[in-house]
Formats: C-alpha cells, structure tokens, sequence
C-alpha cells in the first residue's frame, strides 16, 4: 500500500501558500498547507510529512495561540523523519539562525529575498536526491537497477537524510515500515543497508566492499 | 565483506531508554559571545561529521545538555572561561580547539587557531581519520576495518577526533580501554605522561 509522501506547508500568505504547494504538486508531495501555527500543529497530530516548509513571519495569519517555534518543536520532537526548510525574509540572520537552531537544531534556512524560485529549485533537489543505487522520484523510493519502488513514505526520509548527512528518528509504525524496507533492499541485493541505530534512530549506510 | 558482516553491530553500552531525538550523534558545540564562528562552521562542516551547535557562554550549561551523551568536540573563541565549562568537561575525551589565546584555566591542552579559517581547516580534516582502518562512521560510531558498524563508542570517538591525544585524568582511560575491547577494534591506548592517545594495535598484539 502506497503511503504518499507529504510535505506541511506553514504560510500565512495566500499566494505564496499557493505557488510552494503547485511546488510540491510537481514533485509528487501531497502538500499540507496550513496558514497558521494552530493549523498546522492540528494537522501534525495525524500526518507525517517528509518535507516541512515554514514561514517564520505570521503576520498576516489567523489568530493562533501556538507559534512558528512551537511547530518547530513539534517537528523536531515527534517527526524525526521529516526535513525542515525555514523560508523567511530574515532567514539570511545569523541571531535568526541561531534562535530557530536552538529549536530545530536540523532545520535548513532559504532566504524569501532569493525569491520562491529558489524555494522550488531547493524542493526540487531534495525531492530527486540519490544514495547508492536508491533514487527519489516522483515522491517515492527507487532502486534504480530494478525499477522496483518502495511505495512507504519513510523510504524518501531515509534517502533524504542519507543524502544530507541527517539521522531519521522514527515513530513506531513508521519503524515497521523502514523493516520492510531492510527486507526490500536485501531482497534487491542493493548495497544499500538500513541501520538500526537505537532510539528508534535508523540511517542508510552503503556496505563496503 | 558481505552485508552479513556489516551488518553485525556492536553497542557496549546501549541504553536503549534515552530518548532518541536529543540523541542526535557527534555534535561540535562552539561557544561564543556572537555566533559568527558557528555560523562559519555550520556552512562549512559536514553534518555528517557532526552537528554543530551554538552556545553564548551563560548557555553553556543548557546547550550541552542537548549534546548527550556530552559533545564529541568543543570549539571556542571566547576571552574569558565560562563559568561551567570545567567542570562540564571533566574527564570526557573532549578535543578543545580555540580561535585566538584561549582563556587561563582552560583544562587540558587545547589546539589554538589563528583565525576560523585554521580552524575550519582542522575540522575537514578530522573527516578523513583513519587510525588502523577505524573510521568515523557518518554522525555517529565507527567503522571497523572488517566492515562492522559499531555503535556507542563515545570515549572512543573523542579520542579519535585528537591525533595527538588529550590530557585525561579519572576513569576515562578505563571506559576508553573498555570500549576498545567490547568492540573489537584493532586499537591501542597508548599513554605518555598525563596524555592518553589512540594508537594502532600491532597484528602480534591481536
């Protein structure tokens, strides 16, 4: 059964929330747009996104008792699997980083003043990344010599934290899948080898040979 | 070597009762008054050689609780010694590098930079450790020259991150030789004075 890889969308701005989610649309994510922190905050209790995009400016939100920082730590705390990129006007502040860093020690900053086009460009990249003989394409997990595909979100999280040097911390069920994802790539003979690192931590590693 | 042998890990001192997500691996915990050294350092370092975080010296304290088990490295550039500092690093193996004179009473023998860009420089290179076929495994344990991943060798780790050794005092040669032996590495502590380093075991020794 295909889980569909998920991206939250954090963005008080209609027309922005628009263009990020046509982004995600392209890259085969089904967005989760959300204009306030509430919102977003309720719809983390029952998704699990793979790819998060916050606005740190909530200026023109709805009235919102949580803040950016709350969903920051919600996704740092309870959704280990998803990646984190901070789009703001003052993402280019080094205080700014350090403040959001002292939340989200993992969360990647883009620059609004470098225009969505960079935005989309850095979605883009993410969502095509490759480890070994794995390849995410259109939302999902390819093993490039078979053309088979690991339909389970989680394998895009362990591709993408390969990728960018992250550990993935899982939640129960989504640990169930990244097993079976073990068993796929054993199956597959890839050198691609899923490793249990302890606190519901898991990483991909190449075997050497 | 098969997946079946890399697939045999090594955990001596497993807990599985932490919480994961503050156990986030190796982590370069840079204290300063502004963050410019870490901001450099956070472009430049490869998380998968560690995390980089930040911490003004009043935060000393609150940062490095966010480091469990403690930081596998400490990078400075502060004039004066935070208050906690001492004590926090105690008897870990904790490699100190600071940029510019570093504060009196600093423990240990810290590696002192001129500028970050020597720093910067110090840290690539610790990317490319390979002591007897030990190497960093990304963000956290080692590789094995026979393939194995081994897991929870943080005395180990540090050791390895200063070539040169670091002064240890207390038990930390005890848990360091502790961890060499439960993980089978092909490694040896070798001890000169107050220093303690990792050194290559010999094959006779094996």
């Amino acid at each position: 059964m295909r889980a569909p890889a998920q991206a939250l969308i954090l963005e008080d701005d209609p027309e922005q929330l628009e263009r990020v989610a046509a982004a995600m649309h392209e890259v085969q994510l089904e967005p989760i747009p959300t204009n306030s922190p509430d919102r977003a905050l309720r719809r983390l209790r029952y998704n699990h996104p793979v790819l998060a995009v916050l606005d740190l400016d909530m200026s023109m939100a709805p009235d919102s008792e949580a803040g950016v920082e709350d969903v920051l730590a919600r996704l740092y705390g309870q959704h280990g699997g998803c990646f984190v990129l901070v789009y703001s006007v003052i993402a280019d502040e080094i205080l700014e980083r350090k403040r959001i860093e002292a939340v989200h020690p993992f969360a990647m900053f883009v620059s609004k003043h470098d225009g969505v086009e960079a935005l989309i460009d850095r979605i883009r990249r993410m969502m095509g990344v490759r480890f070994g003989d794995l390849h995410v394409r259109r939302g999902l997990t390819m093993h490039e010599p078979s053309g088979e595909v690991f339909l389970h979100s989680v394998g895009v999280s362990l591709v993408l934290g390969a990728a960018l040097g992250q550990e993935v911390v899982l939640q129960d069920t989504e640990a169930k899948a990244a097993r079976r994802m073990r068993a796929w790539l054993e199956r597959l003979g890839s050198p691609v080898q899923l490793v249990d690192l302890g606190r519901r931590c898991y990483a991909l590693h190449l075997v050497e040979t | 070597m098969g997946a079946g042998a890399a697939s045999e890990m090594i955990r001596p001192s497993m807990r599985r009762d932490e919480v994961g997500r503050e156990s986030i691996g190796r982590t370069i915990l840079v204290v300063e008054e502004q963050p410019y050294l870490w901001a450099a350092l956070r472009q430049r370092v490869d998380p998968a050689l560690a995390y980089v975080r930040s911490a003004a010296p009043g935060e000393v304290a609150r940062v490095w609780r966010r480091c469990r088990p403690w930081p596998w490295l400490l990078a400075g550039a502060t004039p004066v010694l935070p208050p906690e500092l001492t004590e926090l690093i105690g008897a870990h193996p904790i490699p100190v590098h600071w940029v510019g004179q570093p504060p009196a009473g600093l423990p240990g023998s810290p590696a002192v930079h001129r500028d970050w860009t020597e720093l910067v420089a110090a840290l690539e290179r610790l990317g490319g450790l390979d002591l007897n076929g030990v190497r960093l495994l990304r963000n956290r344990g080692l590789h094995a020259p026979d393939g194995r991943i081994v897991l929870d060798v943080v005395n180990l780790e540090g050791l390895l991150a200063a070539p040169a050794g670091l002064v240890l005092n207390g038990g930390a040669g005890e848990a360091i030789a502790a961890e060499i032996d439960a993980s089978r590495l092909p490694l040896r502590l070798e001890r000169q004075g107050d220093v303690l380093r990792l050194v290559a075991e010999r094959d006779q020794e094996r």
